[in-house]
């Protein structure tokens, strides 16, 4: 009978009937067997040839544990030491853990890590709303996105909620070019916001400043205001003088001939028309005096082009206002505001005399 | 007027977000009260005359359908 050798690394066996040979039958194979001993120290490009099924081996070069998971025919090297252990969500290891361990959830194709006393889903979950995570990995803070929904959800810590109260912030004339339909936009010059339909920028009316409550007020400003094209300007008044009437000045502007304005008026039992065609403010609608209590005076104005550089603006204003049962003022006033040539900031009302009690909110849009 | 009825000028900063009221400085309070004054008997006036205007009217109307007709046509109330 002839020697033969192990199948996996080939270690040497005398036959049963001759003579052991200590060099060749011990010698030898005590060698090959230390030469194994642990990993097999290599590189990516200098695996063993000689290899067998199982056989683990470490590539010094990438820094990962290869294992044989072929033959020792045909070797299949598969790194291991990448490679997360598969879980389930529903179904966490428990046993042995230490702190930074990683696992894959196949069943949410997302990654947890343990850390010493948790387990915390460490990836962003893309679910739909119907298959949201649960499970003892859900941790405050996990974020997911739902498909269907095509939103971003946080866990709370007792459910999940929208946390992106941001518009994107950009200037009128730097809007995104990457825009989808729903976007919403905050302009930093207007101070407006605006929601992307598909294919335009819908803005709307909203208010540039917090409504001003005032009282006894001889006047009420509102300045830095921004370049946008239209302001309403909104008020409910009543004044310490009966039916006195309202003005507005631009920036200030209290020059005689830079305010033109002509109105119809309903007072009490008649119908009249006045005008100015040079005057020192716009007339935008008369004021309730105190006379009788609880009465106050409202009105809307409407300011075309105030983000024109040239000087001018159209007012169209209406404005109701009762004195007593009796006594009131209905107007129905244009105005052209013909002022200096620059961008305008400020706007200024003014009884024309007495003070003013109430209060008045500017609104700006496009 | 009272000292705790001087009234303010109200200033809103929309850039800031600040409200300021500043107080009417002495001269500006007489010359308010000045205005207010006259403001008021100017409006009893015009109150008074156009009360007794259209008294006028409406005693006319009263005997002349054709002045009441133009007088209601041209927005008087009778």
């Amino acid at each position: 009978m002839a020697d033969s050798n192990t199948p996996n690394i080939g270690l040497l066996i005398a036959d049963t009937a001759d003579v052991v040979q200590y060099p060749a039958h011990i010698g030898n194979n005590l060698t090959t067997i230390d030469g194994l001993m642990g990993a097999v120290d290599c590189t990516s490009v200098t695996r063993p040839t000689n290899t067998y099924k199982g056989q683990i081996i470490y590539e010094h070069d990438t820094g990962r544990y290869v294992q044989n998971t072929g033959t020792k025919a045909a070797p299949v090297w598969s790194y291991m030491s990448h490679q997360a252990l598969v879980e389930n969500s529903s179904a966490l290891p428990t046993g042995g853990l230490t702190a930074g361990e990683l696992i894959y959830l196949s069943d949410l194709g997302a990654l947890a890590y343990y850390s010493g006393s948790a387990w915390h889903y460490c990836t962003l979950i893309v679910c739909s709303s119907t298959t949201r995570p649960t499970g003892a990995a859900l941790q405050t803070g996990t974020f997911i996105y739902e498909t269907d929904t095509q939103t971003l959800l946080v866990w709370t810590g007792s459910g999940w909620a929208h946390r992106s109260f941001n518009n994107f912030v950009c200037t009128s004339s730097t809007h995104p070019s990457w825009a989808f339909q729903g976007l919403e936009i905050y302009e930093t010059d207007t101070g407006l916001a605006a929601v992307y339909s598909g294919s335009n920028y819908l803005y709307g009316l909203q208010q540039l400043a917090p409504t001003q409550s005032v009282s006894a007020a001889a006047n009420v400003t509102f300045s830095g205001l921004p370049a946008v094209n239209r302001l309403l300007v909104v008020w409910r008044l009543r004044s310490s003088t009966s039916g006195t009437p309202l003005g507005l000045q631009i920036d200030g502007d209290s020059t005689s001939g830079h305010y033109i304005w002509a109105k119809m008026t309903a007072r009490a039992a008649a119908t009249s028309a006045s005008g100015n065609t040079g005057d020192v403010n716009a007339q935008i609608g008369t004021v309730a005096g105190s006379s009788t209590a609880n009465y106050f005076s409202s009105g809307e104005t409407f300011i075309n082009g105030w983000n024109s550089t040239n000087g001018y603006c159209n007012m169209d204003s209406v404005s109701s206002c009762w004195d007593t049962t009796s006594s009131y003022w209905i107007d129905k006033m244009g105005s052209l505001y013909v002022g200096t040539a620059a961008a305008h900031t400020s706007l200024k009302i003014a009884p024309g005399s007495g003070t003013l009690t109430g209060e008045v909110t500017v609104y700006g849009g496009p | 007027m009272t000292e705790e009825q001087r009234p303010v000028h109200v200033s809103f900063d929309c850039s800031t977000g600040e409200r300021v009221d500043t107080p009417l400085t002495d001269e500006e309070w007489e010359e308010h009260k000045a205005r207010e004054s006259a403001a008021e008997e100017e409006h009893l006036r015009r109150t008074r005359d156009r009360e007794a205007a259209l008294a006028v009217v409406q005693t006319k109307a009263a005997q002349d359908p054709a002045f009441a007709a133009l007088a209601t046509l041209t927005g008087v109330t009778l």
